[in-house]
């Protein structure tokens, strides 16, 4: 039992420093060097500051070089027992550098992903977003187009972990950051999934079409310049095909608070699909079809698909199966769905430990 | 022995908003001059959960907070442990350890296992805090309460990035003391290092307010006070920590020890005697003669209470926790109304416009399907108040704002009527015959 524990307790600390670790002959390290070197580089461990410290004469700035050839020696670790931890709580980040029409080359390009970790302690502290957030930049920044042109892609896992992390000064690879958020955090992070949103007009997937517009939304909140994060999140791919533009500035307005709409839309309300051909039924608001609800989002008691249709006859467009003034596809995530909920046993477990004990 | 509780579900409609009883009307033909209404019998066991108020010793609820692994389940079946075998203190058979046990949140799945014990000063209900959400919607449902905490940490690894929202969860839900337990000290052979973890902790606590110069920060090794090693830095400092517990954690103020507060359920006439109001004693307690003041819904009326019955008794006092008629000098029937409450004058203020913090209840725990966003109006119902309420957030809300079931949300609440209400207060939120959302007030407005 002992064993087991020392080894989890020094998990983190690679052989050169554990020998030093519990030496009590060393020099004594003054809490306030230790306050600088944490204004350098915030999220080091009290320990690893303070062998930092000493390892370094108690000069700050080398200790800053000494932490960062640590972090180093950790990426360079194999995974431990941490990560067999289950990560359930998280966030959704969605991050559109690029959203349609208006911007260069009229191109549409986002990413979402789901960044889990133990607690939500962890999920709602800053550096954990900004990750988050950075990771689903650098999905938007590295999708390629697919052979078949769908505007989503699932973006592979692997290929991600090896890609540098987006607006990052210094070359971090994404799976290092992670690591890094680990060491820091000491719980068990992971990446469940990551999709790309493309569209590169003009398309040959989505011919009928000739201008697109991203919307997209995250209940939660974090936002920053390159994205925001939540509990729940939906990126989504607004089409239109008007035969002429008049005013092309009056239409990315409209599109853009459209698919804004759209996107706060399927993220509040449970939405797993987008249209059917089925005449609509009374139960409109709480259907899970999407073009069956009514709007709330936009300040309306209209359907969204009537609201749709309002736009197409705004911009002279014809709608036909999907296409005209459409959502084209999209998806919502929620964090940990499909994942066995906790339950809490705690005062199951202290009952066992109490018992147990001699 | 140690007595544990295990999750419960419970569906059924929240009682407090619908708490209704005395509905029979007196006949005065039948009336007497000693007994003018009968309560149902159903009161006796109403009051009888209120035998709490008579325990030999003051009940406090902490709970254990820190990063994953750093000991919290260890800590607490150690303090169990070492309790139960230092002779005095038993672990005692309590059915129910939340303050107002038919006020608690009913209709939502509680998730709040607790353990409890007793040291010869105090009894502790003890829960585990894994979650920030998950708490907070157990401190507003009302399911599970910390009126103290220890913070544990692990003296491997000192404060944690998290440690902070730690801080902030305590801080948020009005935590005013702290104990610190440094776990694991057996793992450390440099006691520089704990002095470290100890200046680090002191920092942190005063950067988030609490006192960091006095907060009690007690180092040990829960396991080997688990295991019964090493008592020096095992069970010798378990009860060093309980020590503390019991002499820096302050107690709440018991409902009997507040100012005076009825609500008024219903108001008769009766022939003869005057206009006798009915309700249930929320806390405090009044006697015969006392002054009052009649507060709520948009009106303030002071009298006297002349007379006071119970169960076909006259009584020269009732306490929280009795349902009794006060007969009121003066008053006629019109100007008394239910939703309005009796209280001590100026115990407690008449508002519109609260700050709260709500729980917004999921489909699945029979609320909404669908999510609100700013201006929503349902009604709020607290005591035996129903009053239309609108909903918008606080400054700074982005406009966009939307408050999705399963939320736990900070809202500003603009009451139709004024209604006697103050931090702490609780009450729940409806839609026609639907509960949507529990709440708790964290700050009066207007
Ligand atoms: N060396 C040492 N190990 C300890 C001590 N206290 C707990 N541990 C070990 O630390 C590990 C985690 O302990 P738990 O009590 O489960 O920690 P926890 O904080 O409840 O963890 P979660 O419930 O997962 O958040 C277990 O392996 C314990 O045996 C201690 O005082 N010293
Ligand atoms: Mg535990």
């Amino acid at each position: 039992m002992t064993t087991r524990l020392a080894v989890r307790a020094f998990a983190f600390i690679p052989p050169f420093i554990r020998c030093r670790y519990n030496s009590s002959d060393s020099v004594k390290v003054p809490l306030e060097l230790i306050r600088q070197l944490r204004q350098h580089v915030p999220a080091v461990t009290l320990p690893l500051a303070r062998t930092a410290l000493r390892y370094s004469g108690l000069d700050v700035p080398k200790a800053v070089e000494y932490v960062h050839k640590f972090d180093q020696t950790i990426l360079s670790e194999r995974p431990g027992k941490v990560y067999d931890r289950a990560a359930g709580e998280g966030v959704i980040a969605i991050s559109v550098p690029s959203p349609g029409l208006g911007a260069i080359g009229n191109l549409v390009r986002g990413g979402m992903v789901e960044l889990n970790c133990e607690t939500d302690f962890v999920s709602r502290s800053g550096a954990f977003n900004v990750l988050a957030t950075k990771i689903a930049h650098t999905v938007a920044f590295f999708a390629e187009r697919t052979p078949d042109e769908e505007c989503f892609s699932d973006f592979d896992l692997k290929t991600l972990e090896d890609a540098p992390l987006c607006s990052q000064t210094g070359d971090l690879t994404v799976q290092a950051a992670v690591k890094k958020a680990v060491s820091e955090f000491k719980e068990n992070i992971t990446i469940r999934r990551a999709v790309s949103l493309l569209v590169q007009p003009p398309s040959r997937k989505y011919i009928a079409d000739r201008v697109f517009y991203a919307g997209w939304y995250a209940h939660g909140s974090h936002r920053s310049e390159i994205g925001e994060t939540g509990k729940v999140g939906s990126l989504l791919l607004l089409a239109a095909s008007p035969d002429q533009i008049s005013d092309q500035a009056k239409l990315i307005e409209d599109m853009s608070k459209l698919s804004k709409n759209l996107a706060r839309q399927t993220t509040g309300f449970e939405t797993l699909s987008i249209r059917t051909d089925e005449p609509l039924t009374d139960a409109d608001s709480a259907s899970t079809i999407l073009y069956h609800q009514q709007f709330a989002m936009h300040g309306t008691d209209q359907t969204v698909d009537d609201v749709l249709q309002t736009y197409a006859d705004k911009w002279d467009i014809k709608r036909e199966n999907g296409v005209g003034m459409d959502v084209r596809d999209l998806r919502r995530w929620t964090v940990g769905e499909g994942m066995p909920a906790k339950v809490d046993t705690f005062a199951e477990e202290v009952r066992k430990m109490a018992g147990e004990s001699p | 022995m140690l007595k544990v509780y295990a999750p419960v579900a419970v569906a059924a409609p929240f009682r407090a908003a619908t708490r209704s009883f005395v509905r029979r009307i007196p006949n005065p033909r039948a009336s007497t001059s000693t007994q003018t209404w009968a309560p149902r019998p159903s009161l006796f066991v109403l009051a009888r959960t209120y035998a709490s108020y008579t325990r030999e010793k003051p009940h406090l609820n902490i709970g254990t907070i820190g990063h994953v692994d750093h000991g919290k389940t260890t800590l607490t079946a150690a303090i169990t442990k070492v309790l139960s075998e230092s002779g005095g203190a038993k672990f005692t058979d309590y059915a129910q350890i939340d303050k107002a046990p038919e006020e608690k949140a009913r209709g939502i799945t509680i998730n709040s296992a607790h353990v409890e014990y007793e040291t010869p000063a105090r009894h502790y209900g003890h829960i585990d805090c894994p979650g920030h959400a998950d708490y907070i919607k157990n401190m507003i449902t009302g399911a599970a309460q910390m009126d103290g905490a220890i913070i544990v940490v692990s003296a491997t690894d000192g404060q944690m990035p998290q440690t902070r929202e730690h801080l902030l969860l305590a801080r948020q839900v009005g935590i005013q003391k702290l104990v610190v337990w440094v776990n694991k000290i057996d793992a450390i052979d440099d006691p520089e290092m704990l002095e470290l973890v100890e200046m680090e902790m002191r920092d942190l606590l005063t950067q988030y307010s609490f006192d960091g110069e006095h907060t009690p920060i007690i180092m040990g090794s829960a396991l080997a006070a688990l295991e019964g090693k090493t008592p020096e830095i095992g069970s010798e400092r378990i009860k060093k920590l309980v020590q503390a517990c019991d002499d820096w954690l302050e107690l709440p103020v018991r409902d009997l020890d507040k100012p005076f507060l009825m609500s008024v359920e219903g108001v008769y006439s009766i022939a003869g005697r005057g206009t006798v109001v009915t309700g249930r004693v929320d806390r405090g307690s009044i006697t015969k003669g006392a002054d009052i003041e009649i507060l709520g819904l948009n009106d303030s009326i002071r009298t006297t209470i002349t007379g006071l019955e119970m169960f076909h008794r006259e009584l020269d006092r009732a306490e929280a926790g009795d349902n009794c008629g006060a007969l009121l000098r003066g008053i006629k029937r019109e100007q008394v109304h239910r939703g309005q409450i009796l209280t001590v004058p100026g115990a407690i203020k008449a508002h519109k416009k609260v700050q709260a913090q709500v729980y917004v209840l999921t489909k699945d725990e029979g609320g909404r399907y669908t999510p609100f966003v700013s201006n929503y109006k349902p009604q709020l119902f607290i005591r035996t108040a129903d009053i239309t309420a609108t909903v918008t957030f606080p400054e700074g809300t982005p406009e966009d704002k939307m408050v999705m079931p399963g939320d736990n949300v900070e809202v500003i609440l603009d009451l139709d009527k004024n209604v006697a209400i103050e931090q702490g207060s609780r009450f729940t939120l409806r839609e026609g015959n639907k509960t949507i959302g529990t709440g708790i007030v964290t700050k009066t407005l207007d």
